[in-house]
């Protein structure tokens, strides 16, 4: 029925109402993941909490909601968020529905300067500088995504261009790399660093605090707005460079603009998280399917839809295990992937093919 | 308006074109012919700014054309090229709407952008196609689809003059039937006669003689021959640019050159 409900709107009403229905589902989530959890909070009790806690001392939910619950539900927003747009653009960059942004070296890059932090630490002439043994991991982590990106941009760019195809392998190959010096560090490292570096590579929310969420919620900001302005070329980009650079797309400065805004915006949530993967690249196709492949909209709509799912995954994470907590990295790829796979099935039947 | 001065293009060991001379006129419909490899789409694509030549300068009136900004050549310069492969699931008037948004002609709403979309599918006879998945029609209907985009990119569909408005086409009509490469040649002609310049490669040297004005003829990257129609196609110039022996005779219907070919006895030498 839902199917069918779907199918009599026009393709033009599709993506305006899925992108309005992901903005209201995405307060809804915000407020049922506040309320969930191993102490479960009710509406009225929220919506006191976050109107009358300032100033007032020594009320249950209060510490629970603010310092705990909050921080971690809008760095899974965030996070989710950043995931997703970073993936449709990057999608539409690289004309290929798998792409993700793992494949630029994000990823790889932030793991191995988690890693890195995790084995060996803070190296001695730095470690007098305040906050920095504090936040070792997440700065290391946003360095190495930052230094694989720029590398991986470097190999591909010739004469001033970029060429995309040579943008993947080369993704691929420092990919690879990271994972060999991963390697190195997990046969250096003791049994607790060990645990740390295995659960930084699960992904978490859990650690998120406000100090966390000003660390990168302004990198994800920044990357929403510039993407957001990509829409049209990405849209002209679809039938190809030349065809886009002769309806006077900016595809070149585009390239540079999309691959540094996933840097920064996934690279500053993943230091914080930890890597949680699938995201980027099922936020986007769930969009398609309903909302059709016109950027304008699909932009917007993959970071509302990886805000939503990573928020889910994330209540299901807290929720399953009580007291114990599943790493999310873990449920959005147990869940994640079989319903991906699951509609993929069904959209072939649906299309006789 | 649109002057290639002395091109050459080298890629690696190969020279592509060599000191070839190129001039689109307002008003006037240039064709670019000649055999495979000879250099019609690079000297096309060097036209249109994709690809800079490593000697010799393009101009767009008295400013060379890498000093202008590819947004400021959109609106009066587009490009047809030879197939189209379109990476997502776009409907036809999702693909010519691309045009007209590059165009930067229309008011900011979508509603108008599609109005001028429909204008310029209708004008290539695919009106009917609008809503289809562009993947979903047969090649020639994709080509005229293409051709709706470009056409809305110039601003084509509306009654307006082109004049300072180029096209350029790399074998526009490739994918079309009889009666279809005749329409679209006509439709050209029309933005022509509407002081448009049109360049376009083509294969057939009747179409050419029927429709253009002038003939480009490419051989080995430089120009072998150019003139009008009845200038350029004469036996001696067709053996030298095809290595075909041919016959010319004025077309009984419309009196344009038409070219004979004896039949190639030996296939490829």
């Amino acid at each position: 029925m839902a199917r069918a409900l779907v199918a009599s709107l026009g393709w033009r009403t599709r993506p305006r109402l899925l992108v309005i229905a992901l903005g209201l589902a995405s307060i809804a989530i915000l407020f049922w993941s506040v309320g969930s959890g191993a102490m479960a909070i009710s509406w009225n009790e929220i919506l006191d909490s976050l109107w009358n806690a300032y100033g007032r001392e020594g009320h249950r939910n209060d510490a629970l909601i603010w310092n705990l619950r909050l921080p971690r539900i809008l760095m899974g927003f965030a996070a989710g968020g950043a995931l997703g747009i970073c993936g449709a653009a990057l999608q539409g960059l690289f004309r290929n529905p798998l792409a993700d942004p793992a494949l630029i070296g994000v990823s790889g890059g932030g793991a191995l300067g988690a890693a890195f932090a995790i084995v060996l630490g803070v190296p001695k002439f730095l470690a007098g500088i305040p906050l920095l043994s504090l936040y070792s991991v997440p700065l290391a982590a946003f360095a190495g995504a930052f230094a694989a990106t720029a590398l991986v941009y470097s190999v591909a760019t010739w004469q001033g261009q970029v060429q995309v195809a040579t943008l993947l392998l080369a993704g691929i190959a420092i990919n690879a790399i990271a994972g060999s010096i991963i390697g190195w560090f997990t046969f250096m490292a003791t049994d607790a660093q060990l645990r740390e570096l295995s659960f930084w590579s699960l992904g978490s929310v859990g650690g998120a605090s406000w100090e966390s969420l000003a660390g990168s919620v302004p990198f994800v900001a920044v990357a929403l707005f510039l993407l957001l302005f990509y829409a049209r070329p990405l849209n002209a980009l679809a039938l190809g460079e030349s065809n886009a650079k002769h309806m006077g797309a900016p595809v070149e400065s585009m390239k540079r603009g999309i691959v540094i805004a996933t840097a920064l915006a996934v690279g500053a949530v993943v230091s914080f998280t930890g890597t949680i993967g699938f995201i980027g690249l099922v936020a986007p196709h769930l969009f398609r399917l309903v909302g059709g492949p016109d950027h304008r909209w699909v932009l917007p709509g993959s970071f509302l839809m990886g805000g939503c799912l990573l928020c889910v995954a994330d209540v299901i994470a807290r929720v399953a295990a009580i007291p114990a907590e599943i790493p999310v990295g873990i449920v959005v790829s147990t869940i994640g992937a079989p319903f991906f796979l699951f509609l993929l099935m069904s959209e072939k039947k649906r299309n006789g093919g | 308006m649109l002057k290639a001065k002395n091109i050459t293009v080298k890629r690696g060991a190969n020279t592509l074109l060599c000191g070839v001379d190129a001039v689109a006129k307002p008003g006037e419909l240039l064709v670019i012919a000649g055999v495979n490899g000879a250099g019609k789409t690079t000297l096309l694509r060097v036209l249109s700014g994709e690809i800079a030549p490593s000697h010799g300068e393009v101009f767009w009136d008295a400013a060379p054309l890498k000093s202008l900004k590819s947004r400021e050549m959109a609106k009066m310069r587009a490009y047809l090229s030879q197939r189209t492969t379109c990476a997502v699931a776009f409907r036809a008037i999702e693909i010519v709407r691309l045009g007209v948004e590059a165009s930067e002609t229309f008011a900011q709403g979508d509603t108008d952008a599609e109005t001028l979309a429909i204008a310029a599918l209708e004008l290539c006879g695919v009106g009917h196609l609008q809503e289809r998945l562009v993947d979903t029609l047969s090649g020639g209907e994709q080509q005229r689809v293409h051709w709706a985009r470009v056409i809305a990119q110039l601003g084509g569909q509306s009654s307006a003059s082109l004049a300072g408005k180029c096209l350029l086409l790399d074998e526009p009509i490739s994918a079309l039937d009889l009666a279809h490469q005749h329409e679209m040649m006509a439709l050209a002609r029309s933005l022509v006669e509407r002081g448009c310049a049109v360049i376009a490669v083509l294969h057939d040297l009747n179409l050419s003689a029927e429709y253009g004005d002038r003939m480009l003829l490419l051989g080995n990257g430089s120009v072998v021959a150019e003139g009008s129609p009845r200038e350029v196609l004469t036996p001696a110039i067709i053996h030298t640019a095809f290595g075909l022996r041919a016959r010319v005779e004025a077309n009984p219907v419309s009196g344009s050159p038409c070219v004979f070919v004896e039949r190639n006895a030996r296939g490829p030498v």
